[in-house]
């Protein structure tokens, strides 16, 4: 019984401490994007930035995002300061049948498909773990 | 002397050396991991933040060499999951927050969402339109259309789907979503509510004709909620406890508390609604 009032009123604690600050701001988000950078290009006298932003919670979506500039991300939104260039989403889900590796991670500015993404499901051949994914230099 | 008599041993030398690895980390476990989020949440307490984060790591190096767990191990994951609940409700994304209850609590049930966050987005808005289109073509042309799914080849090939693809920027990822080739329909992200419970998912429509120029159709997003082994995938969860701490929690550890300690299971879920249209 004693258990019981305890985790209860911890209950109501956590609750009030939660609710407490405004429901728009960045405390207890359920599942808050990443942002990680994966790595920076010299094309043109112009650096490059690939992050990528992981979304979601059981089902998550892995998008690489290019930028000409370095970003800044609000902490609460993750949105960054700048628009990105191109975004498109690592097409590795587990409901393909076969599990893709990122084989080549092109850089194209000048085109309209900024970042040509080329897959292999031999990983052998592919980077293993999408996270360690770099341009193709 | 074979390979075969060699193998095992060396196998269970290693994870005997893992095991130990993992020991070495071992910290004692928080009794109320719901009081530390509250403290971080509140107060932005390193010690709370530091605790509950060794304590993850420390139960998923144990989850990776599938290493049994202790009463009180048990009852941190499944108190963590008591608090994404809490938490979800509070900051307004209820259906992710039932689902993550559902997973602890619901011994592997199908469960029903409600379908507000669908019908309020927008690539299931748009979805809508240009399966509605295809079926009175459909219709017309006196073809079946009964059932029909974003994933059906010949909706793909319509005119209708393409503008729902995304094609070099032609939709905003961040605030209308889009569907893949393949007629998974991807949340935008910032729709948050729907982008938590259900980020990628199938439009279903069963239609019949309701009057002579009207159709009656009962949308549906039939999904399984499930998280990826660690084999199969790296992914972690970012829960962020205030403006500078974030918990990470691995989608391994999630599914291990299913595959290997029994405490979640996994489930159908499923969102309906009708509409009657011209």
């Amino acid at each position: 019984m004693k258990i019981t009032i305890l985790k209860a009123s911890i209950i109501v604690l956590f609750y009030f401490s939660i609710t407490a600050c405004d429901p728009n701001d960045c405390h207890f988000d359920i599942a808050g994007d990443q942002l990680r950078l994966a790595d920076t290009i010299n094309d043109n006298n112009k650096t490059y930035y690939l992050y990528t932003r992981t979304i979601g919670w059981q089902e998550k979506t892995i998008y690489f995002e290019l930028y000409d500039k370095k970003p800044e991300f609000d902490e609460c939104t993750y949105q960054p300061d700048i628009a990105n260039l191109y975004s498109i989403d690592y097409d590795d889900y587990p409901e393909n049948p076969e599990r893709k590796h990122i084989e080549k991670m092109i850089l194209q500015p000048d085109q309209p498909e900024k970042l040509k993404i080329i897959y292999t499901t031999d990983k052998t051949k592919g980077v293993e773990n999408v996270y360690d994914v770099k341009f193709t230099r | 002397m074979s390979t075969d008599s060699i193998t095992p041993t060396n196998n269970t030398q290693n994870l005997s050396k893992k095991a130990q690895a993992c020991l070495a980390q071992a910290v004692e476990v928080p009794s109320a991991p719901l009081y530390h989020m509250g403290n971080i949440a509140a107060f932005d307490s390193k010690t709370s933040f530091d605790l509950l984060q060794d304590t993850i790591n420390y139960l998923t190096c144990k989850a990776k060499i599938k290493m049994k767990f202790s009463q009180d191990e048990k009852e941190f994951l499944i108190e963590l999951y008591e608090s994404l609940w809490w938490g979800g409700y509070a900051k307004g994304m209820p259906e992710a927050a039932k689902l993550a209850s559902h997973y602890i609590k619901g011994k592997g049930e199908p469960v029903s969402m409600a379908p507000k966050p669908y019908q309020q987005s927008v690539v299931v808005k748009d979805t809508m339109q240009a399966m509605k289109l295809y079926i009175n073509e459909l219709a017309g042309r006196k073809e079946y259309f009964f059932n029909l799914k974003t994933n059906d080849p010949k909706f793909r090939q319509s005119p209708h789907f393409k503008p729902l693809m995304l094609i070099n920027g032609s939709r905003n990822i961040d605030t209308q979503g889009y569907v893949k080739s393949d007629g998974v329909i991807h949340a935008a992200q910032f729709n948050q509510r729907l982008q938590k419970a259900d980020n990628r998912f199938y439009l279903e429509a069963s239609t019949e004709k309701f009057t002579k120029d009207s159709f009656h159709t009962f949308w549906s997003v039939n999904n399984r909620y499930d998280f990826e082994p660690f084999s199969k995938s790296d992914k972690i969860s970012n829960l962020a406890l205030s403006d500078s701490k974030a918990l990470l929690l691995p989608d391994g550890l999630s599914e291990y508390m299913d595959s290997g300690l029994d405490l979640a299971k996994p489930f159908n879920y499923q969102a309906r609604w009708t509409e009657i249209w011209k």
